[in-house]
């Protein structure tokens, strides 16, 4: 624009009505919109965006950090589209990024822009003094290594604030623990004094547009003292300065931590930010390691832009926006490798050395940014008109609507009559029951292919591709409050396969004979540090825990260990040969896997073979610094799960390999 | 088998299943999208449309040749007709004796007024598919003119996608002599489809600068209340008098050339050519029949739902006194044996009347709506609007909004029965306020 004109910044997103977007399309001089519009509304139209593409100068990315994992991985590809179809425009934009602090934000702007950067780590901003309290509730159960529950602290904690006039954000790592912490708090104040009704609000994506803005605005004027929110107000959203801030548990890394702890006291005044650990390990590592939490992140995001699954999605994308001209490239495959699996699939036609999208789809639809798989499976109800009540990612339908699993909505139980896996449904009809169902689950995990190892300690370090099988083979119903197993059931549904990337390591049987423990505490013992280690590994790689599974059991593939409705045994892979007496094993070298819980790998399990070291020594310290007696959630685990021995037995192996360095 | 091969195997056949039925299932998927996106019409079983894997050349099949062009060769089928064909129950010269006023009505916008049928291109295209965004092609665009004393319809085919580039050269040179456009449906599809593949080739050209006469939304407003459906061939069949031949269904197209671009058997696609042939002389026929209904409509002897949809027409494009002579019209010809229409029509004149100042003779006919029609909250509002502001009647208008509520509290109207209720409670409550 000329000096002086005005410049037009616009929103295009979702909400966009029809005809503000022809507008912004043409006149647009700065477009906020996000992965997700950019993905399947903006590059699969770009013809209709040639302006703004014709004339791109800037690409920002704010919030870098949030795009790791999955999500990140699938950024990447939306962002190699983008720059093909700028240099089709024949514009080069240059990228700037912003992340919230982690260990390594220059390497992840690089995996995601593909491009060198130049880091810029020197805040400018002022600061005001902030205290920050880690607090771990006390123990309640030692046997159990139960401690009392964040929720009710966090709710004595905003509410002394409140009483005291200090505007106070209360975050949650739950939807249902927004609502159950909101009606908490409205109930404390509303038998107080006469306070408006919003003097106490919720907040959490699925609230209405009108909703939220009111809120957001009620928190600027100081109306709504207290909001308790999901990470939904973490991030973007401007609702002024708050005084403190509770953490209903550890939101899952520090970078978010930081974020949510400011909100309260952004410019001036002091201000206070509470972190309450609950009783997991993580929240545990966290709350007794402080200097943790001050010191350099020790937090490294991770993607995979060249997953097979994603990477493949977006070459679909990519053609469909321009065809891929013979000797092009996109992404570290093969590409021509790729397009010619796609032409024998009649996705594409090769035509003269072009390769032209020919089918009648629009693939933007068929995959989400944030998840991997495009098969999710539909809940209907019953009777009715068969109404959809909820979907299910494809990999936890097996868990969560295996037939008669109670499977539940807005708190809303719901019995589940039939799985129809073919047509990727499941029929339910809702009941009022005292229980809920719990899956067990067994997984044997094959090696395929080794893509590194380590052997400087005693135990054998390695990492590649393995073939993961999972199976359901029963549930346990589970009494509300009381947690007492009142009963189980079979389930039978086929195997889900899935070829990903794992770490493991395995411990040669002589090592662990000088221990001095028979072959099944010792099996204890691994299950107890698989336990802590996934824990812990979720940490330094900043994933989910769910982004990570684990199993113990024999390199070849002999043999795992698995939960059944007895305890826990060694079982033979081979399904129908069943249990197997620990002692009559042969070649007796547990292997304890860690593997990426998405088909192809997202680029975790290289990272924790690289930490393998850290993480041991680390893990070790978790457990020797527990309180518990013999093992509980926050260290080897529960020890109906992992044996009365598994504690003692863990920090004898973990010693042993630490020992060996 | 490559090792990536095998890699993508493995993650592909991750979801439990071997990779053999995933193969078909992504294909039986795509399907299924089609039928969807079709409405399930006239598909047709994938083994029918691949009997063979003989090599056909099109060239012996459709009337055309193979044309050079600075952007490569493509293939150009044409058909010339006289202009005093008669395609259905109309001669495509017709369009002569048209007024262009009425084209500027139908269309909504002025400049159409001055179409001439001699600068005029009429077109259809036929797509890889109706997903729309930039990986659908146009691999037959279908363009007619007058030209002398005949009808010209050209027809640009790509053999094969890499044909793109000539093929739109070609169109540009047809849109650069045209000073006007109709089409139908084009103006939401064909033309943002062939814009934005003109775009993709980096040509310099858009169909948004010319005038363009798009009949899918006069028909609409025309017949969507007396035809099954608003489709081209349903028009045809209704209204046109044409009954098609050798055709294929639309919605099979798209299936169709990609089983021709897999066997080169230009069989599979020669219908498609017909079908489009008789869609680009349907728009001819189609826009002198729309633009003589739309002149003749208050003088004729129509059904009485044609004439009541024509004089809405009319009255939104400000052609107010044809517009009453239409509702009147419709109004005295529907009375006995179309009572649905009538009370339709009657409501229009009602209004019109209102809008007059004739407020005691608007009164009449929402009484008479209010006492033999159908339940419909309008015209007691309006009756009740009536008694209350003009002739005081504080009674009568109290009891009419009672009775309005009552209906519709038994669920007797659906559309805004919310905004109605509020409504009639509002009044019910001044009204009875002042009557104390």
């Amino acid at each position: 624009a000329a000096i002086g004109a005005p410049i037009k910044t616009f929103t295009y997103d979702g909400d966009t009505p029809d005809d503000a977007r022809r507008a912004i399309r043409s006149q647009g001089h700065i477009v906020v919109s996000n992965p997700d519009m950019l993905h399947a509304g903006v590059l699969p139209h770009h013809t209709k965006w040639q302006k703004l593409f014709t004339n791109l100068r800037y690409v920002v990315l704010d919030e870098l950090h949030t795009y790791r994992g999955v999500f990140g991985s699938h950024l990447a590809n939306v962002l190699r589209r983008l720059r093909r179809i700028c240099k089709f425009y024949n514009s080069e934009p240059t990228f700037i990024c912003c992340s919230a602090t982690i260990a390594n934000p220059g390497e992840l702007a690089e995996a995601l822009i593909e491009r060198p950067v130049k880091v810029v780590d020197r805040s400018g901003a002022p600061r005001s003094r902030k205290r920050l309290i880690l607090y771990n509730p006390p123990v309640v159960n030692r046997e159990l290594g139960i401690r009392k529950s964040a929720v009710t602290e966090a709710r004595k904690i905003a509410a002394n604030f409140i009483e005291n006039g200090i505007q106070t954000i209360v975050f949650t790592t739950s939807r249902l623990n927004v609502e159950v912490l909101t009606r908490y708090l409205k109930d404390r104040f509303s038998r107080d004094k006469l306070v408006p009704d919003d003097f106490i609000s919720g907040y959490r994506g699925g609230y209405l547009p009108n909703l939220r803005r009111r809120i957001e605005s009620g928190l600027r004027t100081g109306k709504v003292m207290g909001v308790v929110s999901t990470n939904a107000l973490e991030l973007g959203i401007d609702i002024g300065d708050l005084t403190a801030c509770v953490m209903a548990g550890y939101p899952g890394s520090i970078a978010s931590a930081w974020q949510q702890a400011g909100r309260a006291g952004r410019r001036s005044g002091s201000s206070c930010a509470v972190l309450i650990a609950r009783s997991n390990p993580l929240d545990q590592y966290i709350v007794t390691h402080p200097e943790y939490f001050f010191g350099a992140s020790p937090e490294h995001a991770r993607i995979n832009a060249d997953n097979l699954l994603i990477l493949l999605s977006h070459i679909k994308s990519a053609s469909f926006e321009l065809p891929f001209e013979d000797g092009e490239s996109f992404g570290r495959e093969n590409l021509i490798e790729l397009l010619e699996f796609l032409e024998e699939k009649s996705v594409l036609h090769h035509s003269e050395g072009r390769w032209h999208w020919n089918t009648d789809a629009y693939p933007a639809d068929e995959i989400s940014l944030r998840n991997i798989s495009t098969e999710n499976f539909v809940v209907v109800l019953k009777d009715a008109q068969n109404k959809v009540i909820a979907e299910v990612d494809f990999s936890a339908a097996p868990t969560t609507i295996h037939p008669d699993a109670i499977y539940m909505v807005e708190s809303q139980q719901y019995y589940v009559d039939e799985l129809d896996w073919e047509r990727r449904r499941a029929l339910v009809h809702p009941v009022d029951v005292d229980y809920y169902t719990d899956a067990m689950t067994y997984t044997n995990v094959r090696v395929l292919d080794r893509f590194d190892f380590d052997k400087a300690g005693s135990e054998i370090v390695e990492h590649g591709e393995v073939q993961v099988v999972r199976k359901v083979v029963g549930f346990k119903k589970i009494k509300f409050y009381t947690s007492e197993n009142v009963g189980f059931g079979d389930v039978t549904l086929p195997d889900n396969q899935m070829h990903t990337t794992s770490y493991w390591f395995t411990v040669p049987q002589d090592m662990l004979r000088s221990l001095g423990y028979n072959r099944s505490d010792l099996i204890d013992g691994l299950l107890g540090i698989g336990h802590a280690l996934h824990h812990l590994a979720s940490v330094a790689l900043m994933c989910d825990v769910r982004d990570l599974d684990r199993c113990v059991g024999d390199k070849s593939a002999e043999w795992f260990v698995r939960h059944d409705p007895g305890g826990r045994g060694i079982y033979s892979a081979d399904d129908a040969a069943g249990l197997i007496d620990p002692e009559r094993i042969d070649a007796f070298d547990p292997t304890l896997f860690i593997y990426d819980t998405y088909p192809g790998g997202i680029g975790l399990s290289p990272e924790i073979f690289r930490l393998h070291v850290e993480l041991i020594a680390r893990a070790r310290e978790l457990i020797a610094g527990c309180a518990c007696e013999a093992g509980c959630p926050s260290c080897v685990g529960p020890v109906n799960e992992v044996g009365v021995k598994s504690k003692e037995v863990a920090l004898k192996i973990l010693e042993l390999l630490l020992n060996g360095r | 088998m490559t090792k990536l091969r095998e890699r993508l195997e493995g993650v592909l056949g991750s979801s439990g299943r071997a990779p053999e039925q995933d193969k078909q299932r992504t294909i039986s998927q795509l399907r299924q999208r089609i039928d969807e996106l079709t409405g399930g019409r006239g598909m047709v079983q994938p083994q029918a449309m691949e009997p063979t894997t003989q090599r056909v050349d099109i060239q012996g099949l459709v009337p055309g040749r193979v044309v050079d062009t600075p952007c490569g060769p493509t293939f150009v089928a044409q058909y010339r007709y006289p202009m005093a064909l008669t395609h259905g129950r109309l001669r495509l010269d017709r369009l002569f004796d048209v007024d262009p006023a009425m084209l500027a009505l139908l269309g909504a916008d002025p400049s159409l007024a001055a179409l001439d049928p001699r600068r005029t291109l009429f077109f259809d295209t036929e797509t890889t598919g109706l997903a729309g965004g930039t990986g659908t092609y146009a691999f037959l665009i279908g363009l007619g003119e007058f030209e002398g004393d005949e009808f010209v319809v050209t027809q640009l085919f790509m053999r094969d996608l890499n044909e793109e580039g000539a093929s739109l050269h070609l169109l540009t040179q047809k849109l650069e002599r045209a000073a006007f456009l109709v089409s139908f449906n084009g103006k939401t599809f064909d033309a943002p489809l062939l814009n934005t593949r003109l775009v993709l080739n980096r040509l310099p050209a858009s169909l948004d600068d010319t005038p363009h006469l798009d009949l899918l939304h006069p028909s609409r407003r025309l017949f969507r209340e007396q035809l099954p459906d608003c489709r081209l061939g349903t028009l045809e069949q209704y209204e046109l008098g044409f009954e098609r031949r050798g055709d294929v269904p639309g919605s099979m197209v798209p299936e169709l050339y990609r089983s021709y671009l897999r066997s080169r058997d230009g069989r599979l696609v020669a219908k498609v050519f017909t079908h489009n042939v008789y869609d680009v002389l349907s728009l001819v026929t189609l826009t002198s029949h729309l633009a003589q209904l739309v002149a003749q409509a208050d003088s004729s002897t129509l059904d009485p739902a044609l004439i009541l949809a024509t004089a809405r027409l009319l009255r939104d494009r400000g052609q107010i006194d044809r517009a009453r002579r239409c509702f009147n019209l419709a109004l005295e010809r529907s009375s006995e044996a179309d009572p649905h229409t009538a009370s339709r029509a009657r409501l229009e004149v009602a209004l019109d009347l209102k809008r007059g100042g004739e407020h005691e003779r608007a009164a009449e006919h929402f009484t008479i709506l209010v006492d033999c029609g159908p339940f419909d909250p309008l015209p007691y509002e309006q009756l009740a609007i009536h008694l209350e502001h003009h002739a005081n009647d504080y009674i009568r208008a109290e009891q009419l909004t009672q009775r309005a509520l009552q209906f519709l509290r038994a669920g007797a109207f659906a559309s805004r029965r919310e905004y109605w209720i509020a409504a009639f409670e509002h009044r019910l409550s001044r009204l009875q306020r002042k009557l104390g």
